[in-house]
């Protein structure tokens, strides 16, 4: 058994008087794709910018392969973790291009120059995004679904071995939801995806993570997690699964509550 | 990419070698252009000309240069890395801060020049220590901070500035003012030693920093999450434009506009990525202070305009220009 390359050991975060999170505990070992969901406010995103260094954890140990991440320098951490969060379209109009070439910041020093290679890597980002002919393209000219790939290739340029994902496929339509999750689960990277649609994050990842008001609510593949009993209290709202013939899993379905009430059994 | 626009790199360079050409002969003794060849490479032919040339004219052009690249590179530095297109050195607090500086020397000591220059110089600085110490009072938060902190020491030094003057004999108040909306009629190479140096250090300072300077362009924790130590980057740059606006504002005055304006046009022709953004507006705003100064010395006879009045004017009717463009 490999060491995990991601270990999370009893993790409290609380911010303002507020417990946040309270005794988190996984591992995720390579390649895998750990999807984390929950209702609003369940520390989804705490959870996250713990992982990248964003915010301090009040107690608990963050684990990167065999060194704690609070060990790691900022350069360290960026040269190890990536992270698509939600941007705004910048200020001043950047292109493509420059978007991915912050990527190389982690790994360079000083007036280190763009290399021939450097170069590759970038272009090699944007093919396997998909991107090579909007690489002139200014950032505000490009659709959701397109900006949110540009984001993922920097990522790719960043060349890091677990990549963090906050709502990747908000305000997407379902033909770019389906796209950008298939081009992050080709990657092949040890990934950290929070996600609110629970049948995208059941069809994608390898395991779930159940967060409720700070606590895990369930840990594991996503046919065990995704419970209609345990759904139903955490998201308050009635939820059955939907058996069809031809589909590989079951389609988690929540319903009104009265209307549900009638017709479930 | 600056490589695509490789014409647009030519077209500065050449502009800036006919600019400093007509320059060195505009002005009130005449010189001819074989004149100017001799007492430039060989000197001493004419003890005249080459006072005018090596005393006057040329350590006028090297200030005007020096001046309006170190302007428009600490906008260019202080809008990218407030992902402010409006910022510049006057909202800090700089411009405000050397004033209280040249008013309180010109009471304490009038008809100085030397004390003059290092008060405005140290009243900028003090500028910035409030605007830096307001903003680490905040936690360096926002980028929003850092503009308000900035706004709001300015109009408190103003204040300051006017009370003093107003009680003070109306010749100290014309001097202050006639300084403040700047000129380069002072100019002689002590001072191009100083200024100079300090932009030049500024801009390999900035080039140094340029990927983390570009990533910062986004936003704060995005750059983060690159390894960017965000809030460290802001201050140095913040003390290191400072610095160089407080010895520019010392030297020369207030110059308004450059800072806001040259980088605008910059990015347009340039790029928006720091290492183009640089130095474009180094060789933009260098040609372009160096016309200003020439129109100021030539447009009323026996009478030079303050810089100021000048910038003042081209500004405003760029910005109506940007606005009604922008509208269409």
């Amino acid at each position: 058994m490999p060491s995990p390359v991601l270990q999370v050991k009893d993790l409290n975060l609380q911010l303002a008087q507020r417990q946040i999170l309270r005794h988190i505990n996984f591992s995720l070992s390579k390649g895998r794709m750990l999807g984390v969901v929950g209702p609003n406010g369940a520390g989804k995103s705490s959870l996250l910018k713990l992982l990248h260094g964003e915010l301090l954890p009040t107690s608990g140990q963050i684990w990167l392969k065999n060194r704690p991440l609070q060990a790691h320098t900022r350069r360290e951490l960026a040269q190890q973790v990536a992270v698509v969060v939600q941007s705004p379209v910048p200020v001043f109009s950047l292109t493509t291009e420059q978007l991915l070439m912050m990527g190389l910041v982690p790994h360079k020093r000083w007036l280190d120059p763009t290399t021939s290679e450097d170069r590759q890597h970038i272009e090699q980002a944007l093919l396997k995004t998909g991107l090579i002919s909007l690489r002139a393209k200014t950032l505000d000219s490009l659709s959701g679904g397109e900006l949110q790939r540009a984001f993922i290739a920097r990522a790719l340029v960043q060349n890091a071995r677990v990549l963090l994902l906050d709502e990747p496929t908000n305000h997407l339509d379902v033909h770019y939801q389906h796209q950008i999750l298939n081009l992050i689960k080709q990657l092949g990277l040890t990934i950290v995806c929070c996600l609110h649609d629970l049948n995208l994050a059941a069809s994608y990842c390898d395991d779930i993570l159940l967060l409720n008001e700070g606590q895990v609510c369930g840990l594991g593949p996503a046919d065990q997690v995704l419970q209609p009993d345990l759904l139903s209290a955490v998201f308050r709202q009635p939820c059955r699964l939907i058996q069809q013939p031809g589909l590989t899993r079951p389609i988690i379905h929540f319903y009104p509550a009265e209307h549900g009430a009638m017709h479930a059994d | 990419m600056p490589i695509k626009r490789s014409y647009v790199w030519w077209l500065a360079g050449g502009a800036l070698l006919l600019t400093l050409m007509m320059s060195i002969r505009l002005g009130s003794a005449e010189i001819r252009y074989i004149q100017l060849w001799h007492s430039i490479w060989q000197q001493q032919l004419d003890p005249l000309i080459d006072a005018i040339v090596w005393q006057i004219r040329l350590p006028r052009i090297a200030m005007a240069f020096f001046a309006g690249a170190g302007l428009a590179v600490c906008g260019a530095l202080l809008q990218n890395m407030s992902r402010n297109p409006l910022a510049d050195p006057y909202l800090f607090g700089l411009i405000a801060g050397a004033g209280l500086g040249a008013t309180i020397s010109t009471i304490l000591f009038p008809d100085q020049q030397l004390p003059l220059a290092i008060a405005a110089f140290a009243g900028a600085a003090l500028a910035v220590m409030l605007v830096i110490l307001v903003c680490i009072s905040h936690g360096w938060q926002q980028v929003q901070v850092m503009l308000l902190a900035g706004v709001a020491v300015s109009f408190m030094l103003s204040a300051i500035s006017s009370f003093i003057l107003y009680f003070a004999d109306p010749f100290a108040a014309n001097r202050v003012i006639f300084w403040l909306m700047g000129s380069l009629s002072r100019s002689d190479w002590q001072g191009v030693a100083i200024v100079a140096p300090a932009v030049l250090v500024l801009m390999v300072l900035a080039l140094a920093f340029r990927r983390q300077l570009d990533a910062m362009l986004l936003h704060d924790e995005s750059a983060r999450t690159l390894g960017v130590p965000v809030e460290r980057i802001r201050l140095l740059f913040l003390l290191a434009t400072s610095a160089v606006t407080a010895f520019i504002v010392a030297q020369c005055g207030g110059i308004a506009f450059v800072g806001l304006m040259i980088p605008h046009l910059v990015r347009q022709w340039f790029g928006v990525t720091l290492l183009p953004l640089l130095l474009g507006s180094a060789l933009v705003g260098g040609i372009f202070l160096i016309w200003v100064d020439n129109l100021a010395r030539s447009l009323l006879q026996q009478q030079e305009i303050p810089l100021g009045v000048i910038t003042s004017v081209i500004g405003s009717v760029f910005f109506l220009i940007l606005l009604r463009r922008q509208q269409g």
